[in-house]
């Protein structure tokens, strides 16, 4: 067996190897200090204890030592552990309604993925928008961020990675090189970012949003509601995003003819438009009318729950697809979550901390926005966004209910920027899945991300001011 | 049968990453200058992608299987491109009278180098090494120096400009 030398500096070396256990202990030494102090002012000692809780899985969130959801469930074994709150209620709150809207909506995604049916819609979208390198960019832009509004952000990012690969290469696009090949990664990565957020669907960090809360509040937005707020944010950030694009990278082909016939052979090989694929679009899109028009009676994991239940009875789907294509842990985490937040709200502990915080900075509610527009902008960058919903959002709904704010416009501050991270390949996995292409280097992600980071953070907040009192949003 | 080599073998190690073509145009000249035999590595180096898709996979990212799936696309692809790039180099290395092997394989890249330098006993390496930030060279090792120190032969770096 080979023994292959480490030629770093011992101390280098021990520090890598050393790095893990040490973080352990030392978040244990903190934790173990911060739960024996003395509590200060206005903390009662459940909140102090619900403050050490949060420390340990805010570290854990940020540096990703163990899965996300292995630190919730550590959160949902702490408070009962420690007498903050009692194991009954803890583990009730697993059960929450947002935790089975995403386990639903996580299973018509699988099933549309399964099926082929997002494929096949994608390559006849894309065949159609044909004919001018700007109509076929403008096609791999806005499909996936049309799709986005309906299904998870990421799957669709990872069906039109393939598609978009294929079209790159029989242009003859050269890795590395070819504008064209750059825009058109990018532009796949940034619609599916953009449209993500429009909806509940995009990504499971909305409906976490909304589950903290209706359990710290009793507050609720539905479906439609939401919509209305964001969707004409993100026509903009659409608009503003494609001209980014154009204007960042060249277009060095004339002819897209031969995208045009990879696009068909593809399609061709998917076969006829099956009676499965058409059932599950059929219930997909059932759901999607019900979530709209009837999701504040009827509830949105209720309808969701129905939806999957009826792609088994029709047998489009089975279970071991399902176990296959649903990321599990992700349920795990924001049970945890959820449970936390309200841990926070209900020891008086998120209010302790926003004061001690971010509330000397927050002087009125339109200075609150816009900072935890920003937190959740930057800090999206480079941790997951479910943690940032997680983080921010006990301490967001704390400060807004001490100015008087209506808890829904803190929550939609803070979830739908908590979506746009555009900068890295670690930030998102749209992007990651771009950049691993090998088209473009990190340089060309990364200025014109940045470009579109301030543009989002500036228009959200632009939208808060001007367009959301006439929907009766008022800040 | 004799086992003695007749000729000397120079090795070009070439991955997903490290693709110069002055390192390219190096390695032909020293293997026709010496008369060697040519072997060009082309290593698929399998970090880049997992290193991605295991973090993305804590995130609300997909299941496993359309992981594996966009894993499996990748691999695939980066060995598509590195089959057409030992093809472009076979023929210049021809076409310069150099006779030339190439290889692809899968795996961490050092160990994979090592593991071909040993059964192609390699009389001389050539590789380039990468731009990068001092700090990341310190703190996050560098492979071309892990080879230096690891491999049983000469190793020449081409430093990329």
């Amino acid at each position: 067996m080979r023994v292959v030398v480490d030629t770093r500096p011992l101390w280098v070396i021990l520090l890598s190897v050393a790095y893990r256990p040490a973080a352990f202990i030392g978040l244990g030494a903190i934790f173990w200090y911060i739960i024996h102090l003395t509590p200060p002012a206005g903390l009662t000692e459940a909140g102090l204890k619900t403050i050490g809780v949060f420390v340990v899985c805010l570290f854990l969130w940020v540096t990703g030592l163990i899965p996300l959801s292995i630190t919730s469930l550590l959160a949902m074994v702490m408070i009962p552990l420690l007498g903050i709150m009692e194991s009954k209620k803890v583990y009730s709150l697993f059960g929450n309604e947002a935790v089975f809207f995403i386990l639903g909506a996580f299973i018509l995604a699988a099933a549309m993925m399964k099926s082929g049916l997002s494929s096949r819609m994608a390559l006849l979208v894309l065949r159609r928008c044909g004919g001018t390198p700007t109509k076929l960019l403008l096609g791999v832009y806005l499909f996936p961020a049309f799709l986005s509004f309906w299904m998870s952000e990421h799957a669709v990012a990872a069906m039109m990675f393939p598609i978009v690969l294929e079209i790159a290469k029989a242009l003859g696009l050269k890795p590395m090189q070819s504008g064209y090949a750059k825009s058109l990664f990018l532009a796949s990565a940034w619609g599916c970012i953009i449209g993500g957020v429009a909806t509940f669907l995009g990504g499971a960090r909305n409906p976490l949003a909304i589950g903290i809360l209706k359990e710290s509040t009793g507050s609720d937005i539905d479906f439609f509601e939401w919509m209305v707020a964001v969707v004409p944010v993100v026509l903009i950030l659409l608009a503003i995003g494609f001209v980014v694009i154009l204007k960042w990278f060249p277009r060095d082909i004339v002819d897209t003819g031969k995208a045009a016939e990879v696009l068909d052979k593809k399609n061709e090989h998917l076969g006829a438009f099956s009676l499965n694929e058409k059932m599950i679009g059929g219930i997909m899109v059932l759901a999607i009318v019900f979530w709209i028009l009837e999701g504040k009676r009827l509830g949105l994991a209720n309808i969701a729950i129905i939806a999957v239940t009826l792609l088994f009875v029709f047998r489009l789907i089975r279970w071991k697809d399902v176990e296959e294509y649903v990321n599990w842990g992700i349920l795990l985490m924001y049970g945890g979550a959820i449970a936390l937040g309200a841990a926070l709200a209900s020891t008086g502990a998120a209010e302790w901390a926003a004061n001690a915080t971010i509330g000397r900075w927050a002087t009125s509610p339109m200075a609150l926005v816009l900072l935890f527009s920003a937190l959740s902008i930057l800090l999206t960058e480079a941790m997951s966004n479910a943690a940032i919903i997680a983080i921010l959002m006990p301490v967001g709904i704390s400060l807004s209910a001490k100015m008087g704010m209506d808890p829904k416009i803190i929550t939609m501050a803070i979830a739908m920027p908590s979506g746009l991270a555009y900068c890295l390949p670690i930030s998102t996995p749209a992007t990651a899945i771009a950049y691993s292409s090998g088209f473009f280097r990190m340089k060309d992600l990364v200025v014109p991300g940045v470009i579109m980071g301030v543009v989002s953070w500036v228009v959200f907040n632009l939208m808060i001011r001007i367009y959301w009192p006439l929907i009766g949003h008022a800040v | 049968m004799s086992t003695e080599k007749q000729r000397k073998t120079i090795m070009l190690v070439l991955s997903t990453t490290r693709q110069s073509p002055v390192t390219v145009d190096e390695a032909i000249v020293t293997a026709k200058k010496d008369e060697a035999e040519l072997v060009v590595l082309f290593v698929n180096d399998s970090k880049i992608p997992s290193m991605v898709f295991d973090r993305m996979a804590d995130y609300d990212f997909i299941g496993d299987k359309p992981s594996e799936e966009l894993t499996t696309a990748i691999q695939r692809e980066y060995c598509l491109r590195g089959n057409a790039l030992l093809d472009e180099i076979e023929k210049k290395a021809k076409a310069e009278g150099v006779s030339c092997k190439t290889i692809i394989e899968g795996g961490e890249f050092v160990e994979t180098c090592l593991k071909m330098v040993e059964r192609y006993r390699v009389d001389l390496v050539i590789m380039n090494r990468m731009k990068r930030s001092a700090i990341s060279r310190f703190f996050l090792g560098s492979a071309v120096d892990k080879l230096t120190a690891n491999a049983p032969c000469p190793v020449k770096v081409v430093e990329e400009a």
